[in-house]
């Protein structure tokens, strides 16, 4: 196609140089069209067509013409025109044909490199779009991977969250938070802590959770002839498929047990815990295994929850805030320094004084500023990671904390951040904002040895600093 | 160490709270890479307190909710009902109200389909929609058995020539396990257990014996399951080897 609009060409200039018969070939002058022409198509095609144009030219100029002009204009013809042609024209020939062939390489390069950017241009446009189809399916991955993520309740840092949790000296609140993380973790829909009396040599249900409120019919159960009791009695974990297997076990199955773990408190079996419905999927080994984490995670926690739990089963109450008094705290106090002086280990005396509270009662009644004592103490509490164990001091406003592994130094940060508790909250009663201003006093048990008498020295003389 | 400038120069820069943000950072290039890598792997669960609220809000404002996910949010937002902070109590009750009320919209859409074209398949998804509400009121007893009668009420209605899949016919036989009729439960997946799925009819099958406490007949069943080990799953195979002691 490309060679026929050549060859057009070539014919439209021969017949043009039929009106310039005088010319022949346009040998004569500046302007020469047949050698003009290979040079354009050369720029515009490239060198192979160049080359072809000027054997067109060529062809027209020597082969085409010679007749047409013998034809039409005899005058202008000669035999010696092939002679004159070649004689005018071949320095105009060799100059076009360097011309076509300096073009010809200039369009070729300009051509390839084009190709290759094109060609480039196409693989990195094809890759984007790769890139955006992965980019779009990774994107969607990930969004599933985060909703499931974020759906789950059974990961291990809220197993830990949990774990922090047990972390309290109410033994109620332990029982409720070792429940729901066993609901949260294993599925449990109904489950139940027992705990084991010895002067009655029964177990007594000390927590439980997915009845209806009244549904519960038994509270107390034998150590014998019952899963829960064999359970304690052998410190062995009961699962439902070993009803199969043991003729023994299934003599004591009521439809009460699916998993009854025995739940220490220290080194020794305080009680068990019981899931009396779970999911079928959720019945395997790994609940198995986690379950028995759970409740040994719980273990050290809960030792230390009986303790007390024991302390102040005995202890002279508070009859509205509920804390230990003075002289329990003072015995604990004791206790815990020898014990510290024996493990090498660091404790902190910490005591709250809510300088207001004459104010409030007079103001509010006695009821409601013990409530607020109790809520600030709970708040602060919480502030110390549930570690610390709270007792009444010497005066109805002050509050002692019994901080373990704390020393000088983080008693003092803990101090400061009481105070930043305190002073951030809107504490409030009766729906209005009640003015709290409080005094800390506090000292440290680990550096150089102290008696009780020492310690509460220091924290007094610190606490009365405060207060001038 | 490389990457972990960008706590170092904590401060200097914008800082990013949510993997997405990061990202957007990252492609205007405010933030390095690392930042988008630290908070994308650190996604916690929405269940994980201190609750996230912002994060919450961002998965709720979402309407295609799974069931699960669903109850995380309304186990979450139940315990947030009593935050002391008026506002959070009040948010939380809301978006308990925007769960149920997407249920509520998604059944009455369910029930104008049924009155229009009386398909099978508004009837399956009427008993899905109540079954998975009863479950996000598992706690409240009076109001699951009250969404389960529904469920059971509109199971009744369907024909007995039809055809359903597996994700169809679990939640009618778990309406009937949750009302405690195990037999019709059973004689669903008797219907409807097709032979291309018989494994996971045979686990539905144990379920409901489960939950019958029938544990005779769970052993059985994982029996014939480790029978046909090649066409189990990894979980079903441990469950099944679990329930026989060889896990």
């Amino acid at each position: 196609m490309r060679s026929a609009e050549l060859v057009a060409f070539a014919i439209i200039i021969g017949a043009v140089n039929l009106f310039f018969h005088t010319n022949p070939g346009f040998v004569r002058g500046p302007f020469n069209p047949y050698l003009i022409l290979p040079i354009v198509v050369a720029a515009y095609y490239g060198k192979y067509y160049g080359f072809l144009s000027l054997g067109f030219s060529i062809a027209t100029a020597a082969g085409a013409l010679p007749p047409a002009l013998k034809l039409l204009h005899p005058e202008s013809w000669s035999p010696d025109y092939w002679s004159r042609l070649f004689e005018d024209g071949r320095i105009p020939l060799a100059i076009a044909i360097g011309g076509v062939y300096l073009f010809g390489i200039i369009r070729d390069t300009y051509t390839s490199r084009i190709d290759r950017l094109r060609e480039r241009l196409k693989t990195v446009s094809r890759e984007k779009g790769l890139m955006g189809r992965r980019l779009r399916g990774l994107d969607a991955v990930n969004r599933e991977l985060e909703e499931r993520i974020s759906s789950q309740e059974d990961s291990i840092t809220a197993l830990y969250n949990r774990v922090q949790e047990l972390y309290s000296l109410d033994l109620a609140k332990i029982l409720d938070a070792l429940l729901e993380t066993v609901q949260r973790f294993i599925g449990a829909e109904k489950a139940s802590v027992w705990e084991y009396r010895a002067d009655s040599r029964d177990l007594v249900l000390r927590a439980s959770v997915g009845w209806d409120p009244g549904g519960r019919a038994e509270t107390r159960l034998a150590v014998k002839d019952t899963i829960e009791g064999w359970v304690f009695r052998n410190n062995r974990m009961f699962s439902i498929k070993l009803l199969v297997q043991y003729s023994n076990l299934k003599g004591m199955d009521t439809g009460r047990n699916l998993l009854t773990v025995p739940v220490l408190g220290g080194d020794k079996v305080w009680g068990v815990l019981n899931i009396a419905e779970m999911p079928f999927a959720k019945y395997n080994a790994y609940s198995e295994k986690l379950l028995q984490m759970i409740v040994t995670l719980a273990a050290p926690a809960l030792e230390k929850a009986v303790e007390y739990d024991a302390v102040v089963r005995q202890a002279d109450i508070h009859p509205i805030t509920g804390f230990p008094s003075f002289s329990h705290f003072y015995t604990v106090l004791q206790k815990e320094i020898q014990r510290m002086s024996v493990q090498k280990e660091t404790m902190s005396v910490i005591i709250v004084e809510l300088v207001n509270f004459e104010q409030i009662r007079g103001d509010h009644g006695e009821e409601k500023a013990y409530s607020l004592l109790v809520r600030i103490t709970e708040r602060l509490g919480r502030l110390a990671h549930e570690r610390a164990r709270l007792f009444h001091y010497k005066s109805d406003n002050q509050v002692a904390f019994l901080i373990p592994h704390l020393d000088y130094d983080g008693a003092s940060l803990f101090c400061l951040e009481v105070l930043g508790a305190v002073n951030e909250e809107d504490w409030m009663i009766d729906d209005a904002p009640q003015p709290v201003e409080t005094a800390l006093g506090y000292a440290a048990f680990g550096e150089k040895p102290m008696n009780a008498d020492e310690m509460l020295e220091v924290a007094e003389n610190l606490l009365e600093m405060q207060k001038v | 160490m490389r990457g972990f400038e960008i706590f170092r120069t904590a401060g200097d820069h914008f800082v990013a709270r949510t993997p997405r943000t990061a990202m957007k950072a990252v492609e205007a290039q405010v933030l390095p890479m690392e930042a988008f890598i630290t908070l994308g792997t650190s996604v916690k669960s929405l269940a994980e307190e201190p609750y996230d609220l912002l994060e919450i809000e961002r998965v709720l404002s979402r309407e295609d909710l799974d069931l699960a996910t669903n109850r995380l949010l309304v186990d979450v937002f139940r315990k947030l009902t009593g935050n002391p902070d008026q506002e959070i109590a009040l948010f939380a009750a809301e978006s308990i109200n925007l769960i149920e009320n997407r249920y509520n919209r998604a059944i009455e859409q369910r029930k104008e389909e049924l009155d229009r074209d009386g398909g099978a398949h508004a009837l399956l998804e009427l008993v899905r929609l109540y079954y998975e509400y009863a479950q996000l009121n598992r706690r409240v007893a009076s109001m699951r058995d009250f969404y389960l009668r529904e469920a059971r009420g509109w199971l009744e209605k369907l024909p007995d020539t039809l055809q359903a899949g597996f994700a169809a016919v679990r939640p009618m036989v778990m309406v009937f396990v949750e009302l405690g009729l195990y037999d019709r439960a059973v004689m669903t997946i008797d219907q409807f257990g097709s032979r291309e799925e018989q494994t996971s009819y045979l686990l539905l099958r144990a379920e409901v014996e489960f939950r019958r406490r029938d544990f005779v007949a769970v052993f059985e069943i994982c029996t014939r399951l480790l029978e046909r080990e090649d066409r189990l799953s990894e979980e079903q195979r441990r469950l099944a080897a679990y329930w026989l002691g060889r896990e």
